[in-house]
């Protein structure tokens, strides 16, 4: 499978980046204005991998850095905006985690009730916190933390209109990117080694097939609505159809969707409600076309047993109607967490989560994430994740061996 | 003839005297309330820059400039929108909200990092602002409906007189029983608010310095410094840079473009 430099994943982003590096350097001569940060962090790991294919893989330790910036320009009076949003990670254990990426470089034209951009940008829709099933537009950054909460940037062309009715929102997105994972030599990477440079596509333009999307949103009082229609290459790809058992590998295959979306909140005194669906339909007849959503509630207390501390409390659970035959890890599942804001001068919190399959007891995750600010430009981070899970049909299975806590301070400049 | 009219203006005296002997401490008191939101009517809309002074008992601080946006709505509470700049951890967080004379505010957070926009409960208005000792009800707008009213008594305030009302926050969700300010009587500017708890213990005391006049009409105070008497935090809010008339509409005040706030 030859693809000319231009296309191939890693070399697409090379193009990106010295193409940036350069439109910068033309900028030097002006007033730059660059913000950003740099995060050291070091995760240790309770136990040693005992899965197949990482056998060599005994480190218990693993420190990585990385470095965000963001530099943002307006132009015309504000009419015009380049906001351009570097990034990179330096990981001790594993190449792949090792990774640049643009995560923004974005112009966009903006009017009172429009607003027109161009290049790599992202985008986030939903509600809920635990998955994002309506969240589609921008490809999943897995190797920087198994949450899926890191996004790579996406070529777009998107236009915006903002209507009395609602905003209408239209993308098209000429070209894919493909989603990263741990490499061989590294935790986190569910067991098996997956072929990243070699993926498989149902369309046969590969990365370059068009995908389009749409998106209407709207406040009605204390609702909050949106629907959303994608047609294109699935971000999430299928690792089972080309798994190779002999060798313990899989090459990611990217279907061809179709998939409706909706998301609601509700917001009513101390309670958020929340509601995420998706309908997801196939091209390809070997895949059958399912429906997924998660619902939740969230409840905040302010002041608790008389202190100044902020706690929310939130619950939320999915369903997916293929049951055991979901690709996502959330199928029947409860996710129960508590946001503790301390409201102190260093902006603490705390979050703190529980994941529990309802058809299997023995299968859930916990997690829990600090913050605190040490000092004026330095925040000192925690992070927890344990995984359980006694079924090796789980997809939490591979997983069960790579619980860690993660402590990381970030530096913060401009 | 002359006789007459003396009579005349005797009985208007009388009858002047009366009605002001017959206003009852609350009727005098929402009379101040509707001078305070009558004398600051029609401002349209402001921009500002802000400094948050975040003092711990220990003398620790914290900065937090923002940059914030107002716009004056008819009928209801105002619309605003605040964009942080430091602390560096949260630049570009952007915060809207439209308040409400009846019922809970809107409120909308948005959160760079995660280019998300998140609707957020507002019942939490006894909740600090930024963990400041700033309440969310503490920065809502004035408005003449959301209290009831009791005029204590006139007193000296610095070099001026100033009219003590009680204002006793109507909403049950609100985190203080009863608010106590003091308003000079030739501009009725708020000038020093004493907050008491639910259980009426002094919790708070708000001082507001340095009022200068915009548009020939409008008093903005340049300093306001909060006082917790039960933590020992403080938390001053310097605003620099008000401008009036700058030209917003309530198109720029629009969940939707929470994200391209800058």
């Amino acid at each position: 499978m030859r693809k000319s430099w231009l296309v191939h994943g890693k070399n697409f982003f090379r193009f990106w980046f010295f193409g940036s590096v350069a439109l910068l350097a033309a900028e030097a001569s002006a007033e730059l204005s660059w913000d950003g940060s740099l995060e050291l962090e070091h995760r240790y790991f309770f136990d040693t991998d005992a899965s197949a294919a990482d056998a060599f893989v005994t480190d218990r330790g693993q420190t990585s850095a990385k470095l965000e910036l963001e530099f943002f320009r307006d132009f015309n009076d504000g009419a015009d905006t380049l906001t351009f949003e570097p990034f990179l990670r330096v990981d001790s254990q594993d190449d792949e985690r090792s990774h640049a990426d643009v995560r923004q470089l974005l112009w966009s034209r903006l009017a009172d009730n429009w607003e027109l951009s161009a290049g790599l940008g992202r985008v986030f829709w939903g509600v809920t916190e635990s998955q994002h099933l309506v969240d589609v537009i921008n490809q999943t950054d897995l190797v920087e933390n198994i949450d899926g909460e890191d996004k790579l940037g996406q070529p777009m062309i998107r236009f915006q209109y903002f209507h009395d009715l609602g905003n209408f929102d239209a993308f098209v997105l000429p070209f894919f990117r493909t989603r990263t994972f741990p490499g061989v030599d590294s935790r986190l990477n569910g067991g098996f080694v997956v072929n990243n440079d070699d993926e498989v596509f149902e369309a046969s333009e590969e990365e370059k097939h068009v995908d389009l999307a749409l998106r209407f949103s709207q406040t009605y009082g204390n609702f909050d609505v949106g629907l959303s229609l994608f047609d294109g290459t699935s971000r999430e790809p299928d690792l089972f159809r080309l798994f190779d058992p002999t060798t313990f590998s899989t090459t990611p295959f990217y279907p061809q969707i179709t998939q409706l979306g909706a998301d609601v909140q509700l917001t009513t005194g101390a309670w958020l409600l929340k509601l995420e669906a998706i309908q997801r339909d196939f091209d390809d007849v070997q895949y059958e076309d399912f429906s997924a959503a998660t619902v939740g509630a969230e409840y905040t207390l302010v002041g608790i047993f008389g202190s100044i501390y902020d706690l929310g409390v939130l619950a939320e659970y999915s369903w997916d109607e293929r049951d055991e035959f979901a690709t996502g890890p959330f199928q029947n599942d409860a996710f129960v967490g508590a946001r503790l804001a301390l409201n102190d001068i260093n902006s603490s919190e705390v979050l703190f989560g529980v994941i529990r399959d309802l058809d299997d007891s023995d299968s859930g995750s916990v997690f829990l994430e600090a913050n605190t600010r040490v000092a004026s430009s330095l925040t000192a981070n925690i992070e927890m994740r344990y995984f359980e899970a006694k079924n090796p049909n789980d997809l939490l299975f591979a997983l069960r061996d790579d619980s860690f806590v993660q402590v990381g301070l970030q530096y913060f400049f401009d | 003839m002359h006789k007459s009219i003396q009579f005349c203006s005797s009985v208007i005296l009388l009858a002047f005297a009366l009605t002001l002997q017959a206003q009852t401490p609350a009727e005098k008191g929402l009379e101040i309330a509707k001078k305070i939101k009558a004398r600051d009517l029609g401002w349209g809309d402001s921009q500002s820059d802000l400094t948050m002074t975040l003092r711990d008992r220990k003398g620790r601080e914290v900065v937090r400039q923002m940059r914030s946006k107002t716009l004056e709505v008819d009928g209801d509470g105002d619309k605003g929108q605040t964009i942080f700049d430091t602390p560096l951890d949260v630049k570009g967080t952007a915060f809207l909200s439209f308040s409400h004379i009846e019922g809970d505010d809107d409120q909308w957070l948005y959160l760079p990092a995660l280019k998300r926009v998140k609707r957020i409960a507002s019942r939490n208005k006894s909740g600090p602002f930024l963990g400041s000792e700033f309440a969310f009800e503490d920065i809502s707008s004035f408005e003449v409906e959301k209290n009831t009213y009791a005029y204590q008594r006139d007193e000296a305030c610095g070099d001026l007189t100033c009219y003590v009302v009680e204002m006793d926050p109507i909403d049950k969700y609100s985190g203080y029983q009863r608010v106590v300010s003091w308003i000079d009587q030739e501009h009725y500017r708020v000038q020093k608010i004493d907050f008491y708890d639910r259980r009426d213990t002094h919790l708070k005391t708000l001082t507001i310095e340095g009022y200068k006049l915009y548009e020939d009409k409008f008093w903005r105070a340049d300093k306001q410094t909060m006082v917790n008497h039960k933590n020992g935090k403080s938390t001053v809010i310097e605003v620099k840079n008000i401008r009036f008339n700058t030209g917003l509409t309530d198109a720029d005040f629009n969940e939707k473009k929470l994200a391209r706030a800058r």
